[in-house]
C-alpha cells in the first residue's frame, strides 16, 4: 500500500513538475535590458578644468627700434567699427575692377589658428593673436602701411585647440588698447609703446565660466569706461576705468546668466541710454551707472554670438545659431519701469537669422547671411524690411552662397568673406544683389574673423593668416 | 627523421602549397552601392527603404574631422534642456551615439551600430552646425548587395552611387590643420 501511495505521489510530482516546466517555457519572456538615458553617462563627472595662474601681460617684445609710424587718416577702433554698425561712413570710392590678379595685397602675416579680428588706430594694426610655439595670447601691433611688427605684449595661456584658439577683437580709445583673451583675461596696454597698464582675470575675479569654444566677447569702451559682460556668480556686467582698471560699477546677476560670445551693446531704447548684454540664459540691460533696467529670459539660445541689433526706438532684433533662429524683443517703459517681452520669434528657415556674425542695418533694411540650417536659403545674403519681419525682401540666390564669414558695407557695396577666403563684392540695387567682383584674397580656410577697414585699406584673415588689401583708387592715394 | 623522410615531407609540402591559394583572401572586384556624403540630404529613406529589417545604412564617424566639442550638434537636439546625456537632450532616437569625456575640453562620440537605424538625424545636426564628421554609409558587412538597391531607387538626391569594391567607402575631406 505504501509503495502504491509513494508511486502515485512520485508520478503526480513528475506530472506537476512537467506542467510547471511547460508553463514556464511557454510564458517566459526574456527580460528587456533597458539602458536608462540618465544625465551622466559620459564620464563628465570627472571633468577637470585646469586653472592656472596667469601673469597677464608678463612678456613684452619690441621688434622695431624705429618707433616713428607713418600717420594714416582713418580708424577702425573696435568690433564693427567706431559706431559699431559695420557700415563705412566715408565717401571714398574703392576699386572693384581687380582683374585676374585680384585686389592689391599690401602685406600678409602668419597668425596662430583662430578667428580674432584686427582694429586700426594711429596708423597701427592691433590683433590679439595666439602664439602657438609659446602657448601665449599676444597683443600684436603692426604698422598699417608696411605690415612691420612693432611690438607684442603677451602672457602664457596654454589652451588646447578647440576650433582654433583666438576669438576676439580689441578695443581702442584714448591711446589705450583693451583685449579680452580666450580664457577671459582682460589686458589694457598703451597703444603706442605697448606698456602694460592694468589687467584682470574675469574667472578669478568674478567666478565666470568660459563659454564653449572659448570667450568670443569683444570689449566695449564708452566714455572712458570698459564695459564687459561678465556672467559671473554674482556680477553680470561690470565697468572698469579705462586708464586704471578700477571697478566703477557692477550689476548683480540674480538670474545667473552666463558669459556668451556676444558683446555688450551701447544704445538708446525708449529714450534711455543703456548697455545691453545677451548672456546665456537671457538678455539684460543696465543704465550707464550699472543700474539694472530690464531682463528677458523667454528667449535663451544655448550659444549666442551675434550682438543684439536695435531696429526701432523700442525694438531689438535678436539672432543666434544652432537651431535658435531669431526673435524681436520689445522694450516698454511705463512710469519709469522697463519691461521687455519677446514679440515674435522664428526659425532660420522662416526669416533672417545668423549664427556668428551680427547683421547689418542700413536704413530700415536688415541684411544678413543665413546660417547652415536655413534650408534652401542657407549661406545666402538676404534683405528684410524691419517693419515686415520675418518676411524677406530679397535674397542673393542659390548661386551666391557665402558661409560663416564676416561682411561689412562700404562704398555702396557689401564686402563679404566666405569660408574659403574669397572676398566677394555685391551691390544691392532694385531689390537685387548684383556681383561686382570676387577673388581669393587669403590662402586658408575658415575666414571668419571680422573685417577691419580704414581709409581704403581692409584687414582680413583666414584661420592662420592675415592680409591687408589696398582698395584705394590710384588717384585717391 | 631520415634524410629520405625529410625529402618526402619537403616535396609533399611544395606540392600542397598551391592549395593554400584557395584560402588566400581574394582581391575584391566589381562595384558596391555607397552613399556620397556630399550629396546626401538625410531624407530618412535609408532607414525605411532597405530590404533588411534594420537598414544596412549606418551613421559613421570620421574622427579626423570631428571637433570633439562639449556641444555636439549631432548629439544634442535643438531643444535640449541641458548639455548632459539625459535622453530628452539627445537627437538620436535610439541612443546610438555613445559619448565619452576625454579631457578638458574634449568629448569623443562613437556610433553603436547595433542601435543605429540609419535615420540620419544626427548627420543632419552635424552638417547644420558642425564639421560634418558624422555621415551615412552602407556598411559592407551588413549589406545584402541587392543588384537593384531599393534605397538607391528612391534616393531623392542621387546620393547613392557605385564605388569600386576595393574602395567601398566614401570619406569626407578632413579640415585643413596647420602643422
Amino acid at each position: 500500500m505504501i509503495e502504491r501511495i509513494f508511486d502515485i505521489a512520485l508520478r503526480t510530482m513528475f506530472v506537476l513538475t512537467a506542467c510547471a516546466g511547460i508553463w514556464h517555457y511557454v510564458s517566459f519572456v526574456t527580460p528587456r535590458v533597458v539602458d536608462y538615458a540618465v544625465p551622466v553617462r559620459d564620464g563628465s563627472e570627472f571633468r577637470v578644468i585646469k586653472k592656472m595662474t596667469t601673469k597677464i601681460g608678463e612678456t613684452f617684445k619690441s621688434f622695431s627700434a624705429e618707433s616713428i609710424v607713418k600717420p594714416f587718416d582713418g580708424e577702425w577702433p573696435c568690433f564693427r567699427g567706431a559706431k559699431r554698425d559695420n557700415l563705412v561712413q566715408e565717401d571714398r570710392p574703392l576699386t572693384k575692377n581687380w582683374g585676374a590678379e585680384g585686389p592689391k595685397v599690401m602685406w600678409r602675416k602668419e597668425l596662430g589658428e583662430g578667428y580674432s579680428g584686427a582694429i586700426i588706430a594711429q596708423g597701427r594694426v592691433y590683433l590679439l593673436d595666439y602664439l602657438e610655439k609659446e602657448d601665449s595670447d599676444a597683443l600684436r601691433c603692426f604698422e598699417l602701411l608696411t605690415g612691420n611688427e612693432l611690438w607684442q605684449r603677451s602672457y602664457k595661456n596654454p589652451i588646447r585647440r578647440n576650433h582654433g584658439k583666438s576669438r576676439t577683437i580689441p578695443a581702442y580709445a584714448d591711446n589705450v588698447v583693451v583685449t579680452l583673451g580666450p580664457a577671459a583675461h582682460v589686458m589694457a596696454t598703451d597703444a603706442t609703446n605697448g606698456d602694460l597698464l592694468w589687467s584682470c582675470d574675469l574667472v578669478e575675479q568674478y567666478g565666470c565660466e568660459i563659454p564653449q569654444w572659448y570667450a568670443g566677447q569683444c570689449p566695449l569702451i564708452e566714455n572712458g569706461n570698459v564695459i564687459l559682460g561678465v556672467g559671473g556668480e554674482k556680477v553680470l556686467m561690470a565697468a572698469l576705468d579705462l586708464k586704471t582698471g578700477k571697478t566703477l560699477w557692477e550689476t548683480p546677476n540674480p538670474d545667473h546668466l552666463k558669459m556668451s560670445h556676444s558683446s555688450v551693446v551701447s544704445t538708446k531704447l525708449c529714450g534711455v541710454e543703456q548697455f545691453i548684454y545677451a548672456g546665456i540664459g537671457g538678455i539684460t540691460a543696465c543704465d550707464h551707472d550699472g543700474k539694472p533696467l530690464w531682463t528677458c529670459k523667454s528667449w535663451k539660445p544655448a550659444v549666442w554670438a551675434p550682438t543684439p541689433l536695435k531696429i526701432a526706438d523700442d525694438l531689438l532684433f535678436l539672432t543666434a545659431g544652432y537651431g535658435a533662429g531669431s526673435a524681436l524683443l520689445r522694450v516698454h517703459l511705463t512710469n519709469g519701469i522697463f519691461e521687455a517681452t519677446i514679440e515674435n520669434e522664428w526659425k532660420p528657415t522662416k526669416g533672417p537669422a545668423s549664427e556668428q556674425q551680427t547683421p547689418l542695418l542700413i536704413g530700415k533694411t536688415l541684411f544678413v547671411i543665413q546660417p547652415k540650417d536655413a534650408g534652401g536659403l542657407h549661406a545666402q545674403l538676404v534683405a528684410a524690411d524691419v517693419d515686415k519681419l520675418p518676411a524677406l525682401r530679397a535674397t542673393s540666390g542659390k548661386e551666391a552662397r557665402f558661409g560663416l564669414g564676416p561682411y561689412l558695407y562700404a562704398d555702396d557695396a557689401f564686402w563679404i568673406m566666405d569660408d574659403d577666403g574669397f572676398l566677394h563684392v555685391y551691390q544691392f540695387k532694385d531689390d537685387t544683389f548684383q556681383k561686382l567682383a570676387t577673388h581669393k584674397v587669403v590662402p586658408g580656410v575658415d575666414a571668419w574673423g571680422p573685417i577691419a577697414y580704414a581709409g581704403g585699406l581692409m584687414i582680413l584673415r583666414d584661420s592662420t593668416s592675415m592680409a591687408c588689401l589696398d582698395l584705394r583708387k590710384e588717384d585717391a592715394k | 627523421m631520415t634524410l629520405r623522410e625529410l625529402l618526402k615531407a619537403t616535396v609533399g609540402a611544395l606540392l600542397a602549397a598551391p592549395f593554400l591559394q584557395l584560402f588566400r583572401k581574394k582581391e575584391e572586384t566589381g562595384y558596391y552601392w555607397q552613399i556620397d556624403p556630399d550629396k546626401c540630404i538625410q531624407c530618412g529613406k535609408c532607414e525605411t527603404e532597405c530590404v533588411l529589417p534594420r537598414s544596412a545604412v549606418k551613421c559613421v564617424h570620421q574622427y579626423a574631422s570631428c571637433g570633439y566639442c562639449l556641444f555636439c550638434s549631432g548629439y544634442y537636439q535643438d531643444k535640449r534642456v541641458e548639455f548632459n546625456t539625459a535622453g530628452e537632450n539627445l537627437r538620436c532616437p535610439t541612443d546610438a551615439i555613445v559619448r565619452t569625456y576625454v579631457e578638458d575640453p574634449y568629448f569623443e562620440y562613437k556610433i553603436d551600430e547595433d542601435k543605429c537605424i540609419g535615420c540620419g538625424k544626427c548627420v543632419k545636426g552635424c552638417a547644420s552646425f558642425g564639421n560634418g564628421s558624422l555621415f551615412l554609409q552602407v556598411r559592407r558587412h551588413l549589406c545584402k548587395d541587392c543588384n537593384e538597391c531599393r534605397i538607391a531607387k528612391v534616393c531623392p538626391s542621387g546620393a547613392f552611387t557605385r564605388v569600386p569594391a576595393d574602395k567601398p567607402y566614401i570619406f569626407r575631406r578632413p579640415p585643413e590643420v596647420k602643422s
